[in-house]
């Protein structure tokens, strides 16, 4: 039933929409979030975490533009079944977009306050980390404007990958710490430890987002366990 | 509570002339809940439930084939009288349609009519604990003499389930019955149906989704004489089976 007609009373169409383009609004802004946070890994610039944090409180901003939108939507037009269900999913969408929005702000802080540049293996691996998230988010957004349930099917399989990346590049850090008892160096180790952790769970929101779509198009929660890589940190 | 058939639909068809109006229904209505049916106008719901108390009966025209089951009974049997049947389900109709009598002989219209009390005493307990159940009592008791045509919109409603409650039926069938009452009345009676089905098995034909929603158990959607899907209503009204269910329901067709 993807393919839907429109209502007889063609607003309630531009409601839909109007709400749709928010959260796909919002969640390019995330989207583009995550690509400075890829820049400020890398280089470590100053100038990108302040862009980061100068567009963090237009995710704020969003979240509270959904919030009315959609409570005026129930109010006004007593949504049932999948027009509920978009409504009731934009809130839900929004609020795992913000907190992606949070982490990245975090990520940034954290990286900019790091004691030493990271060794140049783990810092690779990092970025890697990072971009499979960007994929992922990037994959998300895509099955949220097609309305595609088999998409955000593959988005939430394909977190695994980050799991079992995030497990790699830990006990990467932790021979490291082994390796080298400094100090400066535990320190600034420990930080990476937090940064793949928030990155990790990143990767979680945008699970909740795929399931979140899955659950607008069909109905249906998904009851399934999520597939995970290996054990939990 | 373990759930109880009261009518059993078996292939039903009906017919007024040569058009056929409803096409092979199939449909089970629980005792003790409140049944809606829901679907564009004509879709034949009102056709549907008139065959419950055969009130088709009374329209020349229309034949039908198939059962209709009350308690295992074929109510369309020979050896079942159209009146009493008529007793054990009561109807209630769009537009109030009181008696030009008082709101006391309104009431008492039906049990005289077939003899169900003893004495006077015994007639007046049934018209007040009539229009007890009916939630109507304390608004009219000073007026009991009075017109019955006299009375607010939501109030004749309510007088009209009590006159259907009076002759104690097992079962009350309602058509559209708020589609005349502001929202204040059409609370109350939302309110007095979700205590009738205590006692009662009650089905109503509703163009609201909000109130087929408000007070219905289970929810039969219709379209052009067919029984489309029923089901539990949180499931008809979240996630329906049939693409034209949820068209319907989220008003993409009329
Ligand atoms: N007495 C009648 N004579 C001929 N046709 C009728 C009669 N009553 C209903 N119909 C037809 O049967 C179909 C179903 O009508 P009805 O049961 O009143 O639908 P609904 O209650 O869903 O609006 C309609 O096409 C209507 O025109
Ligand atoms: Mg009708």
């Amino acid at each position: 039933m993807s393919e839907q007609s429109g209502h007889i009373v063609s607003s309630f169409d531009d409601d839909i929409a109007s709400i749709r383009r928010s959260v796909t609004k919002m969640a390019t802004l995330v989207e583009e979030q995550y690509k400075l946070l890829h820049h400020i890994i890398d280089t470590g610039s100053a100038s990108t975490v302040e862009d980061v944090l100068e567009n963090e409180p237009k995710l704020d901003e969003f979240d509270g533009k959904i919030r009315d939108q959609v409570i005026t939507f129930i109010t006004l037009r007593s949504p049932m079944a999948i027009d509920l269900r978009e409504g009731l999913t934009a809130l839900k969408i929004s609020t795992d977009l913000e907190r992606l929005g949070d982490y990245c702000k975090n990520i940034s802080l954290r990286i900019q306050a790091l004691e030493e540049i990271p060794p140049a293996e783990i810092k690779n691996e990092i970025l890697r980390m990072t971009v499979m998230v960007q994929g992922q988010l990037k994959r998300v957004i895509d099955a949220y404007v097609t309305k595609n349930k088999d998409k955000a099917l593959e988005v939430r399989n394909a977190d695994a990958a980050i799991d079992q990346h995030y497990q790699m590049i830990y006990n990467q850090i932790i021979e490291d710490i082994k390796s080298k008892p400094n100090k400066i160096k535990t320190l600034a180790n420990t930080k990476l430890l937090f940064t793949i952790k928030t990155i990790e769970r990143a990767g979680d929101h945008i699970t909740n987002i795929a399931e979140e779509i899955f659950y607008t198009v069909t109905g249906e929660i998904l009851t399934t366990p999520r597939p995970k890589g290996e054990s939990e940190q | 509570m373990s759930e109880s058939l009261k009518i059993a639909v078996k292939n039903l068809n009906v017919f007024y002339g040569k058009k056929q109006a409803l096409f092979d229904i199939n449909l089970n209505i629980f005792s003790n809940e409140v049944t809606s049916l829901i679907g564009p106008s004509g879709c034949g719901k009102s056709t549907l439930i008139k065959c419950f108390n055969r009130m088709n009966d009374l329209v020349e025209i229309c034949k039908y084939d198939g059962e209709v089951l009350i308690d295992g009974k074929n109510i369309n049997d020979t050896s079942t009288d159209p009146v009493s049947l008529r007793t054990r389900v009561g109807m209630v109709f769009q537009k109030p349609n009181p008696f030009p009598k008082s709101v006391y002989d309104n009431i008492a219209y039906g049990p005289k009519l077939h003899g169900m009390y003893k004495n006077k005493d015994d007639l007046d307990e049934i018209v007040v604990s009539s229009l007890q159940k009916a939630g109507l009592f304390n608004e009219v008791k000073d007026r009991l003499f009075e017109p019955g045509t006299g009375l607010s919109g939501g109030q004749q409603q309510r007088l009209c389930i009590a006159r259907a409650l009076a002759v104690n039926p097992e079962i009350i069938l309602m058509d559209e019955p708020c589609s005349a009452l502001d929202p204040i009345a059409t609370a109350k009676i939302e309110e007095l149906i979700e205590e009738l089905k205590e006692k009662y098995t009650i089905v109503i034909v509703t163009h609201s989704m909000q109130q087929a929603a408000r007070v219905s158990n289970r929810t039969a959607y219709m379209h052009m004489g067919e029984l489309v899907e029923t089901g539990l209503t949180k499931n008809i009204f979240s996630n329906p089976e049939h693409a034209k269910t949820q068209d319907y329901i989220t008003g993409r067709i009329g």
